[in-house]
């Protein structure tokens, strides 16, 4: 089984608020100083096809990133906890708008490697936008599982387990399929070992030109980003005052209904 | 010229840095408060292949080059300097055994050592030979096949959990009464007493041993090089091993500078934060300077011991003596910044503090590491 993973370099959402600054002038946030890392819910995701591949004699992992050159990185992270092979889509455009573009360049890439199965995280760290992996299922023409635990090999195709509020679901699907995996305890992304990572500084990182690019069409540009702020918090002090608790609590709730707090 | 690390090492200091985050973080204050040696946090480094860096690829390692190793005990002194010891002790440990050992005495004792299934220690401390390494008074005499080994050990990291040791000791000749210095590598079992010494200032959780050996047999093949070649491969492991102690130094200044920047921006006074007032600034500066300073001298002597340059030796004493004044000044200055939280437990300032005073120590003191240097510029006659 041919299982992808699709990863995303991202500012890091650890970064003190007080380091987050934007760009003078420009919608888009400042990147100095700041590190990249890979996107919290991506790393589940390749978890996820980690540990599966390790349940299925035969399977290998590709991980796929789609951006520019230095994007790389978390490739060479995802080949440091021993995905067999590597993946970049070549897009040199700021991707933030461009769900639907990367969408479909992940789905051409799908197409050009033969995948069966097709892993990503549920949102990308940084814009939250969780478009990719569902037009990219659309594109692809495949059936979904979002909100995915983990997979195991069943009797018949594949075992998902997917997270509702009380609990978890399984489903039983066939591949070709997508799964959309969000964060869980068991899809913790392991930590690589010394030789792997020396390791994966040299391997091969492989250049997919995606040319069926019909996906591609389907979402470029829809959506227009009309401003970006960062929200300025205020704190103010108000002492409720009362003869006794029982008015102090009536004073309270008087005053949180003309707030519309309550 | 290129003065940066290259990607590959980047890339070692990342993986690292995600392992320190996830097990070292949350354990650090705790080892040092119970003072107990982190079984589980060894089994992590096991794991990860960090136990195995000291060792050629040939015996399990992962090629035993020093700046690599270096990179890592920074970024876990970073956090927790009594854990960057435990791969700091096995570089220790077992360098005499890498550097003057047979190939049959490699394939014996660096596997389990490489994998983290067996720990190790060096034994060089005497209670009457520190510094003086010629003073040392155990001594050995061969029996058959054997040595019969006798003496005590001080100060030993590791010395109660280790499984495996390089010891030093004189053998005398029984016809001339000739003493030589020579190292043998020591399997724990009869013959060997173990005391823990208790109640350290700092590096809590790293235990330290006292070792009694009474007419303890050794064979005669775990003799290391010839006998006599003691002074010469104790110093050879010196002059490899005083480059991670340096790192350690680093890695505690680093991560008390990081603190006191932090610090230096949330905590107001006088309606500012403190980091507006000069006093403060030019701590921080100066902190920064020294640190910065201290990691390219460590980075360059551990190059150097690599790519075996004639006055490595210097290097890694240079580095040792400097990067461990540093950690000292840089740590009390911390403390400095932060004011009484700098004194309190509440924050990690004060346990570096007390984790950099063991880096002028051990080793070989700053006086010994200037003794070494002084003697690189006038010759050795001085
Ligand atoms: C926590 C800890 C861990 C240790 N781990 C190990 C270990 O794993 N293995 C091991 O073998 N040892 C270990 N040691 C021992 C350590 O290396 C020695 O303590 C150190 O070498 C100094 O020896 P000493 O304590 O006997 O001091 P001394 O040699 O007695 O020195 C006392 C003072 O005199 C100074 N001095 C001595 N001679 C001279 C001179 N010629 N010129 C100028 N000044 C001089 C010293 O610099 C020092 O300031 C450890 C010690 C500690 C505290």
């Amino acid at each position: 089984m041919q299982i992808m993973v699709c990863l995303k370099k991202i500012l890091d959402p650890e970064v003190p608020p007080r380091d987050f600054r934007l760009k003078k002038g420009e919608m888009a946030p400042a990147t100095e100083g700041i590190p990249l890392v890979m996107s919290s819910f991506d790393q589940n995701a390749l978890e996820v096809g980690l540990q599966l591949r390790e349940k299925l004699a035969g399977a290998t992992v590709t991980a796929v990133t789609v951006g520019p050159e230095d994007s790389e990185d978390v490739l060479r992270k995802a080949l440091a906890v021993k995905a067999d092979r590597a993946v970049r889509v070549p897009l040199e455009q700021d991707s933030k708008l461009a769900g639907g573009i990367v969408a479909g360049l992940l789905a051409g890439a799908a197409k050009q490697l033969g995948a069966d199965l097709v892993i990503c995280g549920r949102q990308a760290g940084d814009w939250d936008g969780s478009q990719v992996g569902l037009i990219l299922t659309e594109a692809l023409g495949w059936p979904l599982v979002n909100l995915v635990m983990g997979i195991e090999p069943g009797s018949s195709g594949l075992v998902l387990r997917r997270e509702l509020d009380e609990g978890y679901e399984v489903i039983e699907g066939n591949s070709p399929l997508v799964a959309v995996v969000t964060n869980h305890e068991t899809n913790v992304l392991r930590i690589a070992k010394v030789k792997d990572t020396m390791a994966a500084m040299r391997k091969k990182i492989e250049l997919f030109d995606v040319v069926d690019s019909a996906a591609v069409e389907l979402q470029g540009g829809r959506i227009e980003l009309v401003s970006l702020e960062i929200p300025v918090k205020e704190a103010n002090c108000e002492m409720i005052t009362g003869e006794n608790g029982g008015e102090k609590a009536d004073n309270l709730v008087k005053r949180l209904l003309e707030l519309k707090v309550l | 010229m290129d003065f940066e690390l290259d990607k590959e090492l980047l890339f070692l200091k990342e993986m690292v840095r995600d392992l320190v985050q996830e097990k070292v973080v949350p354990r650090a204050a705790e080892i040092d408060r119970t003072d107990e040696f982190p079984w589980d946090i060894k089994e992590d480094l096991a794991e990860h292949e960090i136990l195995a860096m000291p060792f050629p690829e040939e015996y399990g390692g992962t090629g035993g080059k020093v700046l690599p190793m270096v990179i890592v005990v920074e970024e876990i002194a970073k956090v927790s300097c009594s854990v960057s010891m435990i791969p700091g002790a096995q570089c220790l440990g077992s360098a005499a055994i890498v550097l003057a050992g047979t190939k049959e005495q490699k394939q014996r004792f660096l596997p389990s050592l490489a994998s983290g299934e067996k720990l190790c220690a060096y034994a060089l401390t005497e209670p009457n030979a520190g510094s003086d390494v010629g003073g040392i008074q155990s001594f050995a005499v061969r029996e058959g096949n054997d040595y019969v080994l006798n003496g005590t050990k001080r100060f030993i990291s590791f010395g109660n959990i280790a499984d495996i040791l390089t010891v030093f000791a004189k053998v005398i000749d029984q016809n001339t009464g000739e003493k030589k210095l020579s190292c043998f590598v020591v399997e724990k079992g009869e013959g060997l007493v173990v005391r823990n010494l208790e109640h350290k200032m700092g590096v809590k959780g790293t235990p330290t041993a006292e070792l009694f050996f009474d007419n303890m047999r050794v064979p005669a093949e775990d003799l290391l090089g010839a006998e006599g070649d003691g002074f010469k491969i104790a110093m050879q492991v010196l002059d490899k091993t005083r480059a991670e102690v340096a790192a350690q130094a680093l890695g505690l200044a680093q991560g008390a500078l990081d603190v006191a920047v932090q610090y230096a921006r949330d905590r107001v006074q006088f309606g500012n934060p403190i980091g507006k007032f000069q006093a403060i600034q030019f701590k921080l500066a100066d902190m920064e300077m020294k640190t910065q300073a201290s990691r390219y001298l460590t980075y360059v002597a551990a190059d150097k011991y690599d790519r075996k340059a004639h006055d490595r030796g210097k290097y890694t004493a240079m580095a040792k003596a400097f990067t461990s004044d540093t950690a000292m000044e840089v740590t009390t200055e911390a403390i400095q910044v932060l004011g009484g939280y700098g004194y309190s437990e509440e924050y990690p300032v004060e346990r570096m503090f007390r984790d950099a005073k063991i880096q002028q120590i051990y080793e070989g003191t700053n006086e010994i590491q200037r003794i070494v240097i002084a003697r690189s510029l006038l010759g050795r006659g001085f």
